[in-house]
């Protein structure tokens, strides 16, 4: 027997029926996965476990995020998580292909992130520019993008901003490139 | 921190640049734009900007911080009170002179020293004596120098038509007379000892309906009062006026920067934002000798307020927008190196904090962080060493939060000045839901009172209003029971709350009217003087809010003002019950009763005077015998004054600010 929790709340389970947190972590992924784009909140998450899983439930939760499965926002007192693959549901290879575009070469990525980023700042007054408007503008894939960026983050040519989760449309948030386990709204490049 | 922010310090210190050069009086002196400063994310610094810009300027510039207007109808009124009030304030103590007597004194001396140059002093060698009065105009007309100060209360009147017609011809376009303007200067400069007369050349100076007998006696014209019965608009109006006077006159001395801060609180209300842009556009159009700086996180900017402001109005902020860094990694070692020093961690032990590793794995990815996230990081880390699990680094409750807010407002006396906007703020927007009352706007002809509440059987309407003009009184009274008498005519009860401050003087005072208002207060007048430790937890609820709004806390702006809402019960149930009455609550509850105001005012003198005093000698030296409780309880909510020691032996201390 396997026996979760103490006192009043404790749950006894046969060992051979006993959840894992690893089976648990697997479920929540597959779960979570097709709920991509959703912010769930743990009693959600909690609707799709067992009696006993519950038990696991926030180390599996911990464990997800850390591991980059999922993402946890948070909003005032309150966390949600999101599924990692939210973040780039958009790329061109999940839509319903129309027309797509050949894809760039590293050297045009580059070259076409700066103009389309020159030509945002012009046009809007600011050095820290949106994300999706800067993909838009640029007209590369998400993927691409998210790679330059984290590449050029690293060496110090782009400033990542956070920017305002609960102000941004969804088409910004689809955007958004994680470091740290935070979505990023904004960036500044140094051009 | 080294270097952080540098370049947007040296932006902002060059934009005001051309506002400093050039020869005194500076008639021309405008600045093309607005100056607007945002952070991508909360936590960059935009307020340490603002305030190490002040250092950068020294004396050369008079800062005026401006929190949200609440009342589009009364904006004027409410950034001239805050820039009256900056300049009334005295520096370097209470008994040091303020900036508006430097402001006043360079004024009069530039006009003395035109007056000598053209012959009409006698006896002295005018190129000489007029460069002395111009050397330092505070000394030698703010009464230091006997010889001179005594030779101006002498020949003011005089001098005035001189003086008066010098500065029309200097091309300044005064709104006010010029010769209201100079005695209003004069008598403030020469009444440090006369309390009244000194307020009233400030309350002129704030736009208020003054009571033209007695501000003629300064030779005030009386074309330059408002009067008592002037709508709210036209009100309004004279504060605007008075405001870009006074920018004008600043060419004498140095200039404004009037830093309009917590922008965000503008982004839930359309109107309101709207209103803060017109506001924006006429400073930079009408204000000279002033840099109007405007700071606010980038997303509330562009996605709430920017689209709410007028297409002419949005060219009048500088473009590009300064906007604000976050520390590389040096400035982060430095920045966590101060704080580990400031809490006296040993050197190994910080060593171990500040490990190459971690600090490399913080910055791998990013090459730059907000300060406030990277103290965040810190703060989980500091847990994580300690033992204790931290992922996310832990935030103070709401509680203790507000309890800083609050404690913050207290320990810096200057920042309890009257803020009408938050007072209609708590009213408007924070009691909106207590106990099913019905908020809404009161368009009143005359300003006099701005907001309705409607409880079950029962109606309150707020006013705020900052003047003590008897007329101007006689009317809210009479209002007031017209509106209790129409209220009564289909069976509700009526008062009308006028929240004051204890710098307010008491209403009514000793006007011929008194019985009337005095009357008027026991049926359905409740004028309301908030002692500073109520008025500190009122004005900490605000800056709480402003603080989620901003991004600044983990809380959402309507997490705070639930947590609001529900710790002022006592404060709402007191606005809502008839005056007087006894809403019950504990000694400890601020809000459910205040000291007799004439004890307040006792223990502020007997223990500013005594500096230190237990509490048996300080009974013993009041005018009239009080409890030890009802003591203590008064000496709670004076700010200035420390209760020390316990049960068996207190005393009080007075407080002394930095």
């Amino acid at each position: 027997m396997v026996v979760f929790g103490d006192g009043r709340n404790a749950l006894a389970v046969l060992a051979d029926r006993a959840p894992t947190g690893e089976a648990l972590a697997r479920k929540i992924d597959a779960r979570a996965s097709m709920k991509r784009g959703c912010a769930l909140g743990r009693e959600d998450v909690a609707a799709w476990c067992s009696a006993a899983e519950e038990f696991l439930l926030d180390g599996t939760l911990r464990l997800l995020v850390k591991s980059g499965r999922l993402i946890a926002l948070r909003r005032g007192e309150a966390t949600f998580y999101t599924h990692a693959d939210s973040f780039v549901a958009v790329q061109p290879g999940s839509r319903p292909k129309v027309s797509e575009p050949e894809k760039p070469s590293g050297h045009d990525v580059r070259f076409r992130v700066v103009e389309a980023y020159r030509r945002l700042v012009e046009r809007d007054g600011f050095s820290n520019v949106i994300i999706a408007d800067l993909r838009r503008e640029a007209d590369i894939s998400q993927e691409q993008l998210v790679a330059h960026l984290l590449d050029q983050s690293r060496c110090g040519r782009a400033h990542l901003g956070r920017g305002d989760w609960s102000l941004a449309d969804e088409a910004t948030r689809q955007a958004a490139v994680i470091v740290g386990g935070e979505p990023h709204l904004r960036v500044r490049l140094v051009v | 921190m080294t270097g952080l922010n540098d370049a947007a310090l040296d932006a902002l210190a060059a934009r005001v640049r051309p506002l400093l050069g050039g020869r005194r009086p500076r008639v021309d002196a405008r600045l093309p734009h607005a100056v607007l400063v945002t952070s991508v994310e909360p936590g960059f610094g935009k307020s340490h900007l603002i305030g190490r810009l002040l250092v950068k300027l020294g004396g050369d510039a008079t800062l005026v911080y401006v929190r949200p207007f609440q009342n589009p109808a009364t904006c004027w009124r409410s950034i001239l009170l805050r820039a009256v009030q900056e300049l009334d304030y005295p520096e370097g103590g209470p008994s040091g002179s303020t900036p508006l007597d430097a402001l006043a004194c360079h004024v009069i001396a530039e006009l003395v020293a035109r007056a000598i140059r053209a012959g009409l002093v006698e006896g002295v060698e005018r190129e000489q004596a007029a460069l002395h009065v111009c050397s330092d105009p505070v000394r030698v007309f703010g009464g230091q120098d006997e010889a001179w100060s005594g030779w101006l209360r002498r020949e003011f009147g005089n001098l005035l038509p001189f003086m008066e017609s010098e500065l029309r011809r200097s091309g300044l376009d005064l709104k006010a007379l010029s010769g209201s303007w100079l005695r209003a200067f004069f008598h403030y400069i020469y009444s440090r000892e006369d309390f009244l007369r000194r307020t009233m050349c400030v309350d002129w100076m704030k736009g208020e309906a003054l009571d033209p007998g007695e501000i003629g006696e300064m030779g005030i014209r009386p074309s330059d009062l408002p009067r008592p019965d002037d709508s709210a608009a036209e009100l309004n109006d004279v504060c605007k006026g008075r405001l870009f006077d006074l920018c004008a006159l600043a060419g004498f001395h140095r200039p404004f920067v009037f830093c309009f801060d917590q922008t965000e609180l503008y982004g839930d209300d359309a109107e309101l934002a709207a209103v803060f842009g017109t506001v924006v556009a006429e400073m930079v159009q009408n204000g000279l000798n002033q840099m109007t700086v405007v700071t606010a996180n980038l997303d509330p900017w562009t996605r709430l307020i920017l689209p709410r402001l007028q297409l002419a109005y949005r060219d009048r902020f500088c473009s590009p927008a300064i906007e604000l860094e976050g520390l590389d990694i040096g400035q982060a070692r430095e920045l966590a190196g101060r704080r580990l020093e400031e809490r006296r961690v040993d050197e190994a032990t910080s060593r171990v904090f500040l490990s190459a590793e971690w600090l490399g794995g913080v910055f791998s990815e990013k090459q730059r962080h907000g300060a406030r996230h990277f103290l965040q990081l810190c703060r989980a880390r500091w847990e994580v060493l300690a033992g204790r699990e931290a992922t996310v680094a832990p935030e103070a409750g709401l509680a203790e939060l507000y309890a800083r807010c609050a404690e913050g407002f207290l320990q810096k006396p200057k920042r309890l000045q009257y803020e009408p906007d938050i007072l209609q703020w708590l009213v408007q927007e924070v009691a909106r839901g207590w106990r099913g009352v019905m908020v809404s706007a009161h368009r009143h002809p005359k300003g006099y009172f701005s907001v309705q509440w409607d409880l079950p059987g029962r109606r309150v309407v707020f006013g705020f209003e900052n003047g003590s003009n008897w007329k101007r009184w006689e009317g809210i009274a009479r209002d007031s029971a017209a509106l209790a008498e129409g209220a009564r005519a289909v069976g509700v009860g009526a008062k009308s709350v006028l929240l004051r401050v204890r710098r307010h003087p008491p209403i009514p005072g000793s006007w011929r009217i008194a019985p009337d208002i005095e009357a008027a207060k026991r049926s359905h007048l409740h004028v309301f003087r908030l002692t500073d430790r109520q008025l500190a937890h009122l004005y900490g609820a605000h800056e709480l809010y402003a603080n989620a709004v901003q991004g600044d806390i983990s809380a959402s702006g309507v997490e705070v003002m639930q947590f609001v809402r529900g710790r002022l019960e006592s404060f709402w149930r007191r606005l809502s019950e008839p005056p007087g009455a006894d809403i019950g609550g504990d000694a400890s509850d601020i809000f459910a009763r205040e000291p007799e105001e004439i004890l307040l005012d006792e223990v502020h003198r007997v223990v500013g005077e005594a500096l230190f005093i237990g509490l048996e000698h300080l009974a013993a030296r009041m005018l009239r015998p009080w409890g030890d409780a009802a003591i203590l309880d008064a000496c709670r909510h004076e700010p200035a004054i420390e209760v020390v020691g316990g049960d068996g032996a207190v005393a009080l201390r007075w407080r002394t600010y930095d």
